[in-house]
């Protein structure tokens, strides 16, 4: 028998059709008891009562709306119903909720974490920007002799002034440069980032200012233009605690005093990521950075260009019009190359094309992440389905009673999805609180230099967190859901759980499975970025970069002789700290700066040349390779005794002597340094090879060293390198200290790490080691767990079966051979699922990797042998168990 | 039935107060509540029955009276309906507005000039 709610709406109908008929009847009834006619009372029943076919529509439209309104009452009331019954249930098996909640909430954490930074790097448009999708970057694509087909970001001001003043398909172009600047001068000098930023800059991004105004066209004037800032909100609030009247106070930046006319909005960063203190007009700080005469140096790329589309034109359109002016402009420099070329493209960083060819950016190494977040997700998903799994089968009896009590099978997968759906929320606020923890991490580690203004609970993530708790939900709750439905009800009632296991085991050990294949995918991800680490370290640079300071003491406003003598005082006081093993004087720091000149040699027409632009040269002080640990491998290195009076003498890298003098004897050789009438340079010593630019890049180097004191251009800044006997960060502030020493008007003295220098170059593979190694561990874990509860359930759920195979003479451990083996079958399945994967996978992965192949054989090795081991640990227990199974005791409980 | 008087039209909002009186003193079949307005007013009150029917199932998705079938004097299947909580608040509700409307009506019809 069965109780149905009131009924479809045919039922509808047949309700008004009777209620009318009976009224129809019993008034004709009546008529006919005042002498009327059977057949006139009728006619006189239906007149009294009107249009009866209108109404009968009128009633049923009335009856079907309340119809739906009462059914949809009910549903929320039984939703209501099932989320108290949900959490009735967690409080009583508090264990289940939070391996759930944990579970799910790493795998969600994670997921959101990493879609922070995605966005961040590659959705989000830069803040405070009007229409973002109008503005974009220019770069140019063109072919150099010495390199081949390279991408740049940076141009000349000529070049600058060429598109802004003859280009229609863009409404507007404007120049900036980044740059950090000494703040101040002596102890209270400050280091503060700088962008120089031509007179469209404000008006071509559309920003408003937060205070005061923006500098424009007229302060940026050639050949120099205003000393007016505009200042950052967060600086703003750290030097003037937000206070109105830093507007007309003045800055001490690039030799000139800077008045500050406006405040910018808290989240703009110009269209770059990292924080600006100071914007500048690009025309006060030309002369700083090229000298006199800057505006016409056509052949210093410096400047970055935006540009904002005109209305109707498109970015087609702009392309063709910018690369038909920019060859013009090659052309009158007598530079033929008729293959560059001019692209606008996407205002977001990450997103532009990548300038140089060798190396992984950023930006790809976080989409992978994203996608690892995700497998983790998923990993977890398959734990939370087999829990709650393990769960419906504990529950069966329960299942199997309320179903033959008559509650629907609706009902029961509603429910079930109800309860799925409250452990995805609890994850959900899990997930965040563990995103809001590791995000914080992530982002440091991940991307060091880039401002966060927006929050984690920011729309955006909110959303994307929403729809993967309901993503889990649905994963987690199907498999529970479509269980219940496949319910026998009779025999679950009279059966004990024995019954039906098989389906079960299958459906939790496929999800098993699932989760080993994925962990083994993430594994060999962690395995190759690891070995790819350690090979990018194991790279000799030709130098050792662990103990090194490298200081810019900032000295451009000053006499070349006057900076020569500070820099070489600076030099002694900090050789005399005794933290300090030696400290030296030079041009050019690897990884941070380079320089060529002209070179002769005599007997060659010309000198060969290297990929990256060599060769290069580099002016140093006599401790120069001992600071730097490069080894001079042949004759000598320079001595206080090669002065400006005597010889000149010069190293060569050991790439330099085999390319130009390949058949004999570099040291002796003489070389025309700086220009053709030179002086002899004789060779007295070569040095180890040193990597300039690139730690990937095999090209070779081409390096040359002159003594400082011989240098003959005097252009350009020096750098004092300094080695310290322990850690140099313990070293900084005495280092620092002794420099500033040196002279009460200097700027502050930048001090950078040579290890920092290099590391940009290595930290793509550190980034997918270290969190290809977190998520493929917590894969592993959440794996192991999985397979555990697999295993020991099975174990209790087959002591009957194992009871009996001891009565019949099986030993202890022969049952535990059995339980091993059968969870190795499916650790092995799932290891050759995943390995096969990981194979397949190796295509999309290899341009990651760095001297490592994606079918290593070292790294599969070391995935099979961990997950094997941790297939036997998590069945080692459960193992033990099955093995002191005592047939009396579990026939007893029967 | 005089024919010559025209039949007194219901104000608006007026059929369910009187609907839901009809059903103060327990359940009663549609036919039932236009029987009983016909007999309180003596005729004069003439509901269309289409109307009174119209009321009763707006009122029984309002919640203020509910329908439940039954069996008739005759032995036959009607839907009978009773008031709700909800209906007779309503009902003590409305009733003391309309008293107060009809008064104040009354009043200005009787007013003596200035």
């Amino acid at each position: 028998m069965r109780f149905r709610l009131p009924g479809t709406a045919r039922r509808v109908e047949r309700d008004v059709d009777d209620e009318l008929a009976f009224h129809l009847d019993q008034r004709a009834a009546e008529l006919e008891r005042t002498g009327l006619s059977p057949s006139a009372a009728r006619r006189e029943a239906g007149r009294r009562f009107g249009d009866v076919d209108g109404a009968r529509r009128q009633l049923a439209g009335i009856d079907r709306r309340r119809q739906r309104g009462e059914r949809r009452a009910q549903w929320w009331e039984g939703v209501a119903h099932d989320v108290r019954y949900a959490f009735r249930g967690l409080r009583r098996d508090p264990n289940f909720a939070v391996a759930v909640v944990l579970t799910v909430g790493l795998g969600l954490g994670a997921t959101a974490a990493m879609f922070g930074i995605v966005d961040r790097l590659l959705l989000r448009p830069p803040a405070e920007v009007r229409d973002p999708g109008d503005v974009g970057r220019i770069y140019f694509t063109e072919t150099f002799s010495w390199y081949g087909v390279a991408i740049q970001e940076s141009t000349s001001y000529p070049d600058f002034l060429t598109f802004r003043d003859h280009a229609r398909s863009v409404r507007q172009v404007a120049a900036y440069f980044p740059r950090s600047a000494s703040l101040g001068r002596g102890r209270n000098a400050r280091q503060v980032q700088t962008v120089a930023a031509s007179g469209e800059y404000f008006g071509l991004l559309g920003v408003r200012p937060e205070l005061g105004r923006f500098f424009g066209s007229a302060e940026d004037a050639l050949p120099a233009g205003e000393p007016v800032a505009v200042i950052s909100d967060g600086f703003w609030r750290r030097q003037f605690g937000a206070d109105s009247s830093a507007l007309g106070r003045t800055l001490d930046l690039y030799h000139q005093t800077f008045t500050i006319i406006g405040v910018a909005p808290a989240a703009f960063t110009g269209v770059n990521l990292s924080a600006v203190d100071v914007w500048v007009p690009l025309s006060t700080v030309g002369a700083t950075v090229l000298g006199p005469r800057w505006e016409h140096a056509a052949g210093w790329r410096w400047i970055r260009l935006l540009a904002r589309l005109a209305p109707n034109s498109t970015r087609a359109q702009a392309n063709a019009e910018l690369s038909t002016l920019y060859r013009a402009a090659l052309q009158d420099r007598h530079n033929r190359d008729s293959t560059a070329t001019v692209t606008l493209e996407s205002v977001i960083a990450a997103r532009g094309p990548r300038s140089d060819r060798s190396g992984v950016s950023e930006a790809q190494i976080s989409v992978w992440l994203g996608g690892v977040a995700l497998l983790v997700l998923l990993i977890s998903c398959a734990n939370a389905a087999n829990l709650l799994l393990a769960r419906a089968v504990r529950r069966r009896r329960e299942i199997g009673v309320r179903l033959a009590l008559g509650v629907s099978h609706g009902r029961l997968v509603r429910q079930l999805l109800v309860e799925s759906l409250l452990l995805a929320v609890l994850s959900g606020v899990a997930g965040l609180a563990i995103a809001r923890w590791g995000g914080g991490v992530l982002r440091a580690v991940l991307l060091p230099g880039v401002t966060w203004h927006e929050n984690l609970f920011d729309k955006r993530i909110l959303a994307v967190a929403g729809t993967l708790v309901l993503f889990v939900a649905i994963a987690t709750g199907l498999a529970p859901a479509g269980h219940a439905l496949s319910q026998n009800v009779v025999s679950n009632v009279k059966a004990g759980a024995r019954e039906g296991f098989g389906a079960r085991s299958r459906l939790r050990n496929g999800l098993v499975l699932f989760q080993a294949t994925l962990s083994v995918v993430l594994l060999v991800g962690a395995g190759l970025f690891v070995r790819s680490l350690r090979n990018v370290r194991e790279i000799d640079l030709g130098f050792d970069a662990r103990r090194v300071l490298v200081a810019d003491l900032d000295l451009t406003d000053v006499s070349d002789a006057t900076r020569d003598a500070l820099y070489h005082l600076a030099r002694d006081r900090v050789a005399r700290l005794p933290v300090v093993e030696g400290a030296s004087v030079a041009l050019t720091a690897p990884f941070w700066s380079a320089l060529s000149t002209e070179l002769h040699v005599p007997g060659l027409d010309s000198i060969p040349t290297s990929r990256d632009g060599g060769p290069y040269v580099n002016a140093v002080t006599p401790e120069f390779f001992a600071t730097m640990g490069t080894p001079i491998v042949r004759g000598r290195g320079f001595t206080e005794a090669d002065a400006r009076s005597t010889p000149r003498v010069a190293v060569v890298s050991e790439t330099f002597a085999r390319r130009v003098w390949p058949r004999h004897d570099a040291i002796g050789k003489c070389m025309l340094v700086g220009s053709d009438t030179a002086p002899c340079s004789t060779v007295v010593g070569i040095a180890a090879d040193a990597r300039r630019q690139s730690l990937t890049d095999d090209a070779p180097v081409m390096q040359y060293y002159v003594p400082l004191d011989q240098e003959q251009t005097n252009e350009g800044p020096r750098m004092l390198f300094v080695r310290t006997r322990g850690d140099p960060r313990a070293a900084l502030a005495a280092v620092r200290r002794e420099t500033q020493a040196v002279s009460a008007d200097l700027p502050y003295p930048t001090m950078r790490y040579l290890a920092d220098l290099v590391e940009p170059e290595v930290r793509p593979w550190k980034l997918g080691a270290t969190l290809f190694s977190v998520f493929g561990g917590v894969a592993l874990v959440l794996a192991a767990l999985g397979l555990y509860s697999v295993v020991a359930y099975s174990v209790a759920q087959r002591a009957h079966e194992m009871a009996v195979r001891v009565a019949l003479g099986a030993r202890g451990t022969d049952l535990a051979r059995l339980v091993v083996s059968e969870t190795l079958r499916v650790v092995g399945f799932g290891l050759a699922i995943g390995l096969l994967a990981a194979l397949v996978a190796a295509r999309w992965v290899e341009p990651l990797l760095f001297r490592v192949s994606p079918r290593d054989p070292a790294v599969l090795g070391a995935v099979t042998g961990t997950l094997l081991l941790v297939g036997v640990l998590a069945s080692l227990a459960p193992a033990r168990r099955a093995a002191r199974v005592s047939p009396a005791e579990v026939l007893k409980a029967e | 039935m005089p024919a010559t008087r025209p039949d007194l039209q219901l104000l608006q909002g007026t059929l369910d107060l009187l609907v839901l009186r009809a059903l103060t003193w327990g359940p009663r079949h549609g036919y039932g509540v236009a029987r009983w307005i016909e007999d309180t007013s003596d005729n004069e009150l003439r509901v269309e029955d289409r109307a009174l029917y119209v009321a009763l199932h707006r009122l029984e998705a309002r919640g203020w009276i509910a329908a439940e079938w039954g069996v008739s004097d005759n032995n036959r299947r009607a839907k009978y309906y009773e008031l709700t909580s909800k209906g007779r608040s309503q009902l003590t509700l409305r009733t003391s507005m309309w008293t107060r409307y009809a008064e104040a009506v009354f009043k200005v019809l009787q007013a003596a000039p200035a």
